[in-house]
């Protein structure tokens, strides 16, 4: 292979990338929209394209155009760096996903472990925006979304590795294959649950959108944004649920695995179902408070991954490995 | 009229005088002592106190377990007065404590020692009438802004600019330091000052809360108010009694129709005019079907403050259904100026009640769903339960009234307690009531309102018999010279309208007790020690509506 | 009180998304305004208007002036009234200030001839404040057409 070959392929899987979480996230905010309206008894975006489909793209247009305000007392650099570091690892995790056997930008040997610790850097994006704002709503906003996120990370690892434990694999599309003949949901229902649970929390939906509650903290850590920066956020938002839900199918759904539809087909079915779920929760609920987030988390969930982790390990190993 | 007399004197002799207390109050050194006639006045006794006995005789009161209902500063020319209302418990006497202060010192001894909930009332009279009160805690002006030099009440005031200083301080130090004190019972310290507000999601209008945070628990907080005072009262006293009937439609948003009853009721006391039989039972159900809309739009906002988006939009969904009645009966959806005394102003359409039954039937099925989805949910339960306590005892000092008091264990409700209406006497409802004194009890008690309401229209819609809406009111409309004070029962609590009138068109002074001026001063002895999200919660529960206590 | 608990904590919040399950399969409630109008109740108390006369000084309006006393904000700046041969009151000159105007319809009640109503107009917009002071003596019957709403035309050709 030539370094030509090399080239076009890194700017082919880049396009191909970008271009996905761009689409994909207006998608996702139409869908959110609509999935709304549709629980709220309402029509949603009607006006722009079939069934309101094209609003979204008005709206991002319309942002590209807004100006970008940079605050006066906001600290230059780190305000400027934010949002491109929130947004970063949202092209990284899209890249590592496989969506059939073989189809996906790269298939790596430590798949799951990469998308866990690769989907951690919008965290520094988002305490980096709290802190260069200069504003006392993005601080604690910031502050709420780092110790969420950080005790959350530990239980949602657990609960991965009782599935990692009866995959007997890092490499997702192995995953994938060793729930061929039954998803690992029924297995391990209770991993599910922790990693569903812990995997909304980690992207600051309701019920654990405390960090930008807008009743308390007005929005958050992203309060002083504007623009396209703003947009940013935005996009790494929607692109973190996409990611979520991609992982729920490829850990406990049977990824691909489904008879009669094409792989892709099934696989985005099951994705966007997944989704679907994720907004209905939170067009239903109500917020937790903070003291009680965090009791949730240590008391509840942390206690419950490792028991389940126990389990499965002294029900499954001997018969897998 | 023949059956004018037979009418009232039952209710004159039923009404008791209260000799015991005249005695205990002369006793503590009230002077000029006497007893009102309730039909008439609205008050039963009244009391002259000096500067120097007005702390004693209060505290009278206090042991009595008297709730401090408002004060009313008036301009006399040239002294200024002090009027202090309090209130027993169901069927207690209401007392009115005057004191007097020459207008060259003008300064009263404060009653926050006493009464904590004196201290805005307090503020506010110093605000309108320049009047000091010795030894308040924090005597800055409520409702003005704080640089302001003048006095609007007064009768010798005739507008003046709002100049603000060069040297306007974002908080001033005053401000830091009161936050601070309120957040010394918590043992921590720091020096991190959150403004929340005048603009924020959830303060349900112009309202500004210093808060004094540590992370997350806040220490103290201070309410800074008046963004939205727009001087209805000073406004009264140039607009004959006809004419000031739009401007209560403008007191409160959500509850006008409640306003204009207060009014009009009002005026009727004063005035000894009767409404029909057919206008009270439309007032009635008027008044319940504003409840139940004002109760919906505190369901949905208050879960909005609570993270939740979709209930809002089912509230609002009903909501449009009783303005819709709204519009169609009386003209507007909002501004309803449709009660007034002596009645109603027009009749209503003919399928009035068919429509409106067909709401209530669709209503209790909507209840039961909002019983589900959010009383029941357990996330709600986390964030309401045992959250800003209000004890009965806290209540009754700070005048606290409505949903509010009855979620703190205290059973009192105006539309019962007070005669002001003979139909919810013979309609068969109860007045629900929870022991908690949390977020959770209120909320409940409004969803139990909410239910019985929905009894009363539909009880009402019974009752609706053929007959003229209105009553005859002179063409030039004159209230004898005299005080009154009347008393309706809002979907937020008591609202007190106080009338001096001099027996012209015009009020001389109009005073309004607003029930969400008191409810709102007890979110200061609330506040510390919980957190951020906590003030939202407590907030929303209070129900407060921002442009009613502004006025 | 309800009673707290694990189970009953999570049965609760199964059935808060059952009730917005079912409700995805509710009516809708959006009236699509602008596109279809929003029904203005028959007794709407919109912008005042007279009711218009042929001849100037057979108007129904005796120019009494009772509309401009009673108005609680002032909204009637200019009724300038003359006097016909039978002696009686007309009005020349007869402005409302719909800025001002708080639609509280005490002028319509006080009118001893009845001279004075209500339109059903219930989206007025304009584009400036001037545009909202009406000569209402000669401006005929007003529809949407000729009055500053949001959805009729923006123009308007009175005062």
């Amino acid at each position: 292979m030539s370094i030509f070959d090399i080239l076009l392929r890194i700017v082919l899987a880049f396009t191909a990338v970008i271009t996905f979480v761009t689409l994909n996230a207006l998608f996702l905010v139409w869908l959110e929209r609509k999935v709304s309206a549709v629980i709220q008894n309402r029509m949603g975006p009607t006006e722009v394209g079939p069934f309101g489909l094209l609003q979204t793209f008005a709206d991002a247009l319309k942002l590209l155009g807004k100006e970008m305000i940079t605050p006066k007392s906001v600290d230059q650099y780190v305000f400027l760096l934010a949002p491109i570091i929130a947004f970063l690892p949202a092209p990284l995790l899209i890249a590592a996903i496989p969506i059939a056997e073989g189809v996906g930008v790269s298939d790596l040997n430590v798949g799951a472990l990469y998308l866990l610790a690769i989907s951690n850097i919008a965290l520094l994006g988002i305490l980096m925006a709290g802190w260069s704002s200069n504003n006392k709503y993005s601080l604690l906003g910031a502050l709420r979304a780092v110790a969420q996120n950080i005790s959350y990370e530990i239980p949602m690892l657990l609960a991965v590795l009782a599935v990692v434990l009866m995959a007997g694999s890092l490499k997702l599309s192995e995953i994938v294959k060793a729930q061929e003949t039954i998803p690992y949901i029924l297995l391990q229902p209770v991993a599910f649950l922790i990693y569903f649970i812990c995997s909304i929390a980690e992207s600051n939906r309701t019920p654990f959108d405390l960090p930008e509650a807008e009743s308390e903290l007005v929005a958050g850590y992203h309060t002083e944004f504007t623009g396209m920066r703003f947009a940013l956020f935005f996009l790494a938002e929607y692109t973190q649920v996409f990611v979520l839900a991609a992982i729920v199918t490829l850990f406990f759904l049977g990824g691909w695995n489904g008879p009669l539809l094409h792989p892709i087909v099934w696989f985005m079915l099951k994705t966007y179902l997944v989704v679907f779920v994720v907004m209905w929760l939170r067009w239903t609920y109500p917020r937790l408070r903070s003291d009680q987030l965090m009791n949730f988390n240590w008391r509840v969930l942390l206690p419950l991954a490792i028991v389940n982790l126990l389990v499965s390990t002294v029900l499954f190993r001997g018969t897998v490995g | 009229m023949p059956l004018e007399p037979e009418a009232v004197e039952p209710v004159a002799e039923q009404k008791a005088v209260y000799p015991e207390l005249i005695e205990r109050l002369r006793k503590a050194g009230a002077t000029e002592v006497s007893s009102l006639d309730y039909s008439k006045s609205g008050m039963d006794v009244d009391a002259q106190v000096t500067p120097q006995s007005l702390c004693a005789v209060a505290s009278i009161l206090k042991h009595g377990h008297f709730s401090l209902e408002t004060l009313v500063g008036v301009d006399r020319q040239p002294e200024f007065e002090v009027l202090y209302l309090f209130k027993a418990d169901n069927e207690g006497p209401r007392v009115k404590l005057r004191a007097k202060t020459d207008r060259e010192t003008a300064t009263l001894p404060t009653l926050t020692n006493v009464y904590g909930g004196a201290d805005w009332y307090e503020r506010e009279v110093f605000d309108m009438f320049g009047v000091n009160f010795i030894d308040h805690p924090h005597l800055r002006p409520l409702l003005l802004p704080h640089f302001t030099k003048f006095h609007p009440l007064r009768k010798d005031f005739h507008g003046a600019p709002i100049v603000i200083p060069e040297d306007t301080v974002e908080i001033p130090e005053l401000d830091v330091q009161a936050a601070t004190k309120l957040g010394q019972s918590t043992g921590l310290r720091s020096d991190f000052f959150l403004n929340m507000g005048p603009q924020h999601p959830s303060t349900h209008g112009v309202l500004r809360i210093l808060l004094h945070v540590e992370g997350e628990t806040i220490l103290g907080g201070r309410c800074h108010l008046g963004y939205s005072h727009r001087g209805t009262e000073k406004l009264a006293e140039k607009k004959q009694y006809v004419q000031f009937l739009p401007y209560t439609d403008r007191m409160d948003y959500l509850s006008p129709l409640n306003y204009n009853w207060g009014f009009a009721r009002l005026l009727e006391t004063a005035t000894g005019i009767e409404s029909t039989p057919r206008a009270e039972v439309l007032r009635v159900i008027m008044c319940e079907l504003s409840r139940i809309a004002s109760h919906l739009v505190w369901l949905g906002t208050y879960l909005l403050d609570l993270g939740a988006i979709t209930p809002f939009l089912y509230c609002f969904e009903d909501r449009e259904r009783i303005l819709t009645i709204f519009e169609r009966a009386t003209g507007q959806r909002m501004t309803t100026s449709y009660i007034v005394a002596g009645g109603v102003r027009n009749d209503v359409y003919s399928t009035f009640s068919l429509e409106i039954s067909e709401l209530m039937r669709d209503m209790r099925k909507r209840l039961v769903e909002y019983d589900k989805l959010v009383i029941g949910n357990e996330i709600f339960l986390m964030r309401t339960d045992k959250v800003g306590i209000i004890s009965p005892e806290l209540a009754i000092e700070y005048g606290v009234s409505g949903p509010c008091l009855r979620g703190s264990g205290v059973d009192y409700d105006a539309r019962r307690d007070e005669p002001y209406c003979e139909l919810y006497k013979e309609l068969e409802w109860k007045v629900p009531f929870e022991t908690g004194g949390d977020c959770l009890s209120r909320s409940r008690v409004r969803m139990a309102e909410l239910e019985q309401s929905v009894n009363l229209v539909e009880q009402a819609l019974l009752k609706l018999e053929d007959g003229p809406v209105r009553s005859k009111v002179p063409k030039i409309f004159k209230v004898p010279a005299g005080e009154y004070y009347s008393v309706t029962e809002g979907p937020r609590g008591i609202i007190g309208w106080y009338l001096i009138a001099d027996g012209s068109q015009i009020p001389y002074r109009l005073k309004v007790r607003v029930p969400s001026f008191a409810n709102l001063q007890t979110v200061e002895q609330l506040m510390p020690g919980t957190r951020v999200a906590d003030v939202v919660s407590i907030l929303g529960s209070l129900d407060v509506i921002i442009p009613e206590i502004d006025r | 009180m309800i009673e707290r608990g694990f189970w009953r904590g999570f049965g609760s919040l199964l059935t808060g998304l059952g009730v917005t399950f079912k409700r995805m399969f509710g009516k809708n409630a959006t009236i699509q305004y602008p596109h279809v109008p929003v029904p203005v109740s028959p007794i709407y108390r919109g912008p005042v208007r007279l009711i218009a006369e042929e001849v100037a000084s057979e108007h129904k309006c005796i120019g009494c002036l009772a509309c401009q006393r009673i108005c609680p904000t002032h909204a009637i700046p200019i009724l300038t009234v003359a006097k016909n041969e039978q002696n009686k009151n007309y009005p020349v000159d007869f402005v409302i200030d719909d800025a001002l105007c708080c639609f509280c319809g005490l002028c319509v009640d006080v009118c001893p001839t009845e001279a004075l109503e209500h339109t059903r107009i219930g989206d007025m917009a304009a584009t400036s404040q001037s545009l909202l002071r009406r000569e209402i003596l000669h401006e005929g019957a007003i529809t949407s057409d000729n009055f500053p709403t949001s959805t009729g035309k923006k123009e308007n050709k009175h005062v």
